[in-house]
């Protein structure tokens, strides 16, 4: 098991590396300059000025050297500063992280507890009223976009009821103020969390039913064990082998998710700065994001793995 | 003493939620319980445990008394400014100017003696990344250092014509190459420290420097030789500058507007960008990024009973439809560009208060000669007389801008007198048809910002309807720049923001044209236009540049100037409206 670990985060280091790096030579590949981004139609009748601009950030070094400038910082944990606030990489990604971990912490919860809730009861009471409004609330989150549902859950739970704040970027200090930063990320958690907890509660809602057909559960019944026990003991616990991988993979959709819900939220979040870094090419914030974003999916990988053998003692490790 | 949970949260101030934490806590334990008990039950029908929902309340706001009286119409004196020798030469346009100071043309606030709390809250568009007033290149930018600094001029609200600020007046000699500045005594800079001549030096210089990177040096230097315009650049005494030129300037105070040479004191520039310090109405007094800016009173400003507001909180909202949920619920007390489509059903709302104004942010398309059949000036005319400028006003705008056809605003201190080629697709047609070109390719390429783009979707509709096969490429940001950099586009899309003056924007049909496009004759009256003084002259020789090149086969054509709408709540008085949108705070005031 410790081995397998290190295996793994040596594999989730390669993986963060290959993915920096191959983002460090795309977004420079793709185009669009950030000098003349900066200065606009002005650099063209005053090109000393984006000369002056890529002198100052080493834009005008080649590549290689460029990237090895990035790469000897991040190994120092300087990943440069961004070229137009001039504030540290590093910096700027803590703020974002304050507001988008927590904000991933609620919308993963909302998302399980919302797709574990519906999945079950759609599974347990097969064929009934219940199972068809479980199915029904499952198919509109995954036909919702979740920049669409953002905007009708702030303007009802925000602007209509008055219940949330529509300015979240204001409430937002998880450790020292925990139930108002709960309040403020309540409505763009549940929106990130609509469409994976859709997409894993018809996930579970099959499993569990195909798991209740096998013999095992046959047998389970004629043993005499009470309906609960055959149920959550048994099926639901081999059914939640796939959902917990789904889980995992649907961490992606959560990041992705976060982008569009923090613009609507206004939440100065990893999401919103690497789109609008994307935007002006600012280099340096990028591949601060893309940093933390290789980083989170290859621990969410592994945490998912290591949740196997936990949930069923057959699968091993190695 | 008050506990941390009473305080009162920014998002709370004003909101009135009918929900305190105590509240959600509770639905968040109900919400908690169903989920869990639902999960149980459908499979055991076993009850879950409530959870506890106990929380601390939140108190109602704590804000401050209002400190300051309402503010009366004190009005500097400067009616020794300009005096003497330029006073043949600045006619009516200058003796406006020195009589009216800014501030003093907004509306006076009323002499209440209970204001609520003198707290403002301002959701912006953008976040602030930089107080460098010298290095800012966009309007977000320029929110607060243009509360924090301030230069010897500023705009007259009313007039649009350049005052004295922070200079008490100035003087230029008949041939307009030399300049006197007598600058105003009893100006703090935030730090306690006087404001002299030396400081209005040594920020011209830090602007004329190249390392600086200012965008403002150009303003600065000649055009050709990137010489400075300045022969000598002096302080006389610690409140006189005079200049010296090396060719005449009539309008010098121009160059020392907040937005092109903001006053900074040299011992705070070492931290200019994360602490300013100017001499502005408010001073910096918390920055947190992408969250929001406070900025408070400064108690020292030179104008007296100004300003009014004890504290602004800038707050970005990238999202206008979030913006103006966050107005209407109550969150900010203005926004800036509320949704177009939204502002007639705004300005019906008795609570709010809109204002839109045509701006000086004008949509243009150039067109490249470089590509055939662009190269024929027959062709660059039709594709002119093509464009239905009211449909792509109401197509982009709604209606709300104006029909552009030069890129001077329509506002502009100089008046003009153009007279472009007429709208007329039938004509533009004949003279396709008559050069054998009809049918041919263009592609638009536009920046793919949504009413930028939807100009160019309306332009290539006038187009196609012409007979040219007109297409749109619609490209973001960073590949625009690139395509317009390398001259890799036929016709290309774009807009801009201008000051008042026509001088800088002639620029782009003279020697600035970035095509390539020269006219000898067009650049000789742009020159000399920019020499002169008299409004109505200089109006005279920039309406010839400017209808000879529209006529002659333009490689610059402008659709429409594009409003400035701001939405406020009814209580929010005195604020002033700039074509330029800038931003001055100074007289505004929250009514009771």
């Amino acid at each position: 098991m410790g081995a397998y670990v290190v295996r793994r985060l040596a594999w989730a280091l390669v993986v963060t590396v290959g993915v920096t790096t191959l983002v460090f030579f795309l977004i420079r590949a793709i185009g669009g300059d950030p000098a003349l981004i900066r200065y606009g139609e002005m650099a063209r009748e005053h090109p000393e000025l984006a000369e002056e601009f890529r002198r100052q950030h080493g834009l005008d070094k080649p590549l290689v050297e460029q990237y090895w400038v990035f790469v000897n910082g991040a190994v120092r944990g300087d990943l440069g500063n961004s070229l137009y606030s001039g504030q540290p990489a590093f910096d700027i990604l803590k703020r974002g992280l304050g507001v988008t971990v927590p904000l991933a912490i609620m919308s993963l919860t909302f998302t399980v507890l919302i797709g574990m809730t519906l999945g079950m009861t759609g599974a347990f009471n097969h064929r009934t009223w219940l199972d068809g409004v479980a199915s029904i609330a499952s198919l509109v989150g995954v036909a919702l976009p979740s920049f669409y549902l953002a905007m009708l859950l702030l303007l009802t739970g925000g602007l209509w009821l008055g219940w949330f704040p529509i300015i979240g970027s204001l409430g937002i200090d998880a450790l020292g103020d925990p139930l108002g930063t709960a309040h403020s990320l309540f409505l763009p958690s549940l929106a990130v969390a609509m469409y994976s907890a859709a997409s894993i509660s018809r996930m579970l809602r099959s499993s569990t039913l195909e798991e209740l057909r096998r013999p095992y559960v046959l047998v389970a019944r004629a043993k005499g064990l009470p309906s609960s026990v055959v149920k959550t003991r048994h099926a639901l616990r081999n059914a939640l082998i796939p959902t917990v991988t789904l889980i995992g993979l649907h961490v992606a959709d959560l990041i992705s998710g976060l982008i569009f819900v923090e613009v609507v939220f206004t939440l100065p979040g990893v999401g919103r700065l690497f789109l609008e870094a994307v935007s002006s090419r600012d280099y340096i914030v990028i591949q601060a994001a893309v940093f933390f974003f290789a980083i989170s999916f290859s621990l969410v990988n592994l945490i998912t793995d290591l949740l196997y053998p936990l949930l069923n003692p057959k699968v091993r490790l190695e | 003493m008050a506990s941390k949970s009473e305080e009162t949260r920014p998002e709370d101030q004003g909101r009135g939620s009918p929900v305190d934490r105590r509240t959600f806590l509770k639905w968040m334990g109900y919400g908690g319980s169903l989920v869990a008990a639902g999960s149980l039950a459908a499979a055991c029908g076993e009850d879950a445990p409530a959870p506890d929902t106990a929380a601390p309340a939140t108190a109602a706001p704590t804000t401050a008394a209002p400190t300051t009286a309402a503010a009366t119409t004190a009005a500097p004196t400067t009616t020794e400014a300009m005096a003497a020798e330029t006073t043949t030469a600045l006619t009516e346009a200058s003796t406006t100017t020195v009589t009216v100071a800014p501030g003093t043309t907004a509306p006076p606030p009323p002499p209440e003696p209970e204001l609520p709390p003198q707290n403002i809250r301002l959701g912006i568009d953008g976040s602030i990344q930089n107080f460098d007033y010298h290095k800012q290149f966009n309007l977000t930018d320029a929110w607060a250092p243009s509360q924090i600094f301030r230069g010897l001029s500023d705009l007259d609200p009313v007039t649009y014509r350049h005052v004295p600020e922070q200079a008490m007046s100035w003087e230029s000699s008949d041939d307009f190459m030399e300049w006197t500045f007598n600058v105003r005594r009893g100006v703090y800079f935030h730090n306690g420290r006087e404001m002299t001549a030396d400081d209005v030096v040594y920020s011209t210089m830090r602007v004329l420097n190249p390392e600086t990177g200012s965008a403002y040096r150009a303003s600065f230097v000649n055009a050709e030789t990137d010489e400075s315009l300045f022969k000598t650049l002096e302080a006389t005494d610690s409140h006189t500058i005079h200049v010296t030129l090396h060719q005449p300037h009539p309008r010098l105070e121009e160059l020392f507007f907040v937005h092109v040479n903001a006053i900074m004191p040299q011992e705070a520039i070492a931290d200019i960008n994360t602490y300013p310090v100017g001499t502005g109405p408010f001073r910096f007094k918390e920055h947190i990024p992408d969250v929001v800016t406070i900025l408070e009173k400064n108690p020292n400003y030179w104008e007296e009973d100004l300003p009014i507001l004890d504290e602004i909180r800038m707050i970005p909202i990238p999202d206008e439809t979030s913006r103006l949920a966050a107005l209407r619920a109550g969150e900010v007390d203005w926004i800036r560009n509320p949704p177009r489509v939204e502002i007639p059903a705004l300005q019906a709302d008795e609570s709010l208060n809109v204002q839109v104004l045509p701006s000086t942010w004008v949509d243009w398309f150039r067109i490249s000669p470089r590509y055939p059949p662009l190269d024929n000036p027959n062709v660059r005319r039709a594709i002119a007389m093509s464009i239905n400028r009211d449909a792509a006003n109401e197509r982009a705008l709604f209606g709300l801008g104006a029909p552009a056809y030069t890129n001077v605003p329509p506002l502009s201190n100089v008046p003009l007198n153009i007279t472009p080629p007429p709208y007329d697709p039938e004509g533009a047609r004949a003279i396709l048809e008559a050069e054998g070109v009809l049918g041919f390719d263009l592609e638009l390429t536009a920046h793919d910002v949504a009413h930028i783009k939807k100009v160019a979707e309306s332009v290539a509709a006038d187009l196609q309807a012409v007979g040219i096969n007109a297409t749109v490429a619609a490209l973001e940001e960073g590949f625009w720049a690139n395509r317009w950099s390398q001259q890799d586009w036929q016709m290309a899309n774009s807009a801009s923001i201008s000051f008042m003056d026509p001088g800088p924007r002639s620029r782009f049909i003279g020697e600035g044209d970035v095509t390539g496009y020269t006219d000898p004759e067009i650049s000789a009256w742009i020159s000399e236009a920019s020499a002169v003084a008299d409004v109505e002259e200089r109006g005279r020789l920039y309406s010839m540049a400017w209808n000879k090149y529209l006529n002659e086969g333009a490689t610059f054509i402008a659709i429409v100037a594009a409003p400035y709408a701001v939405a406020m709540s009814n209580k929010v008085k005195g604020f002033p409206m700039f074509p330029e949108q800038q931003q001055r705070w100074e007289t505004a005031w929250i009514e009771a």
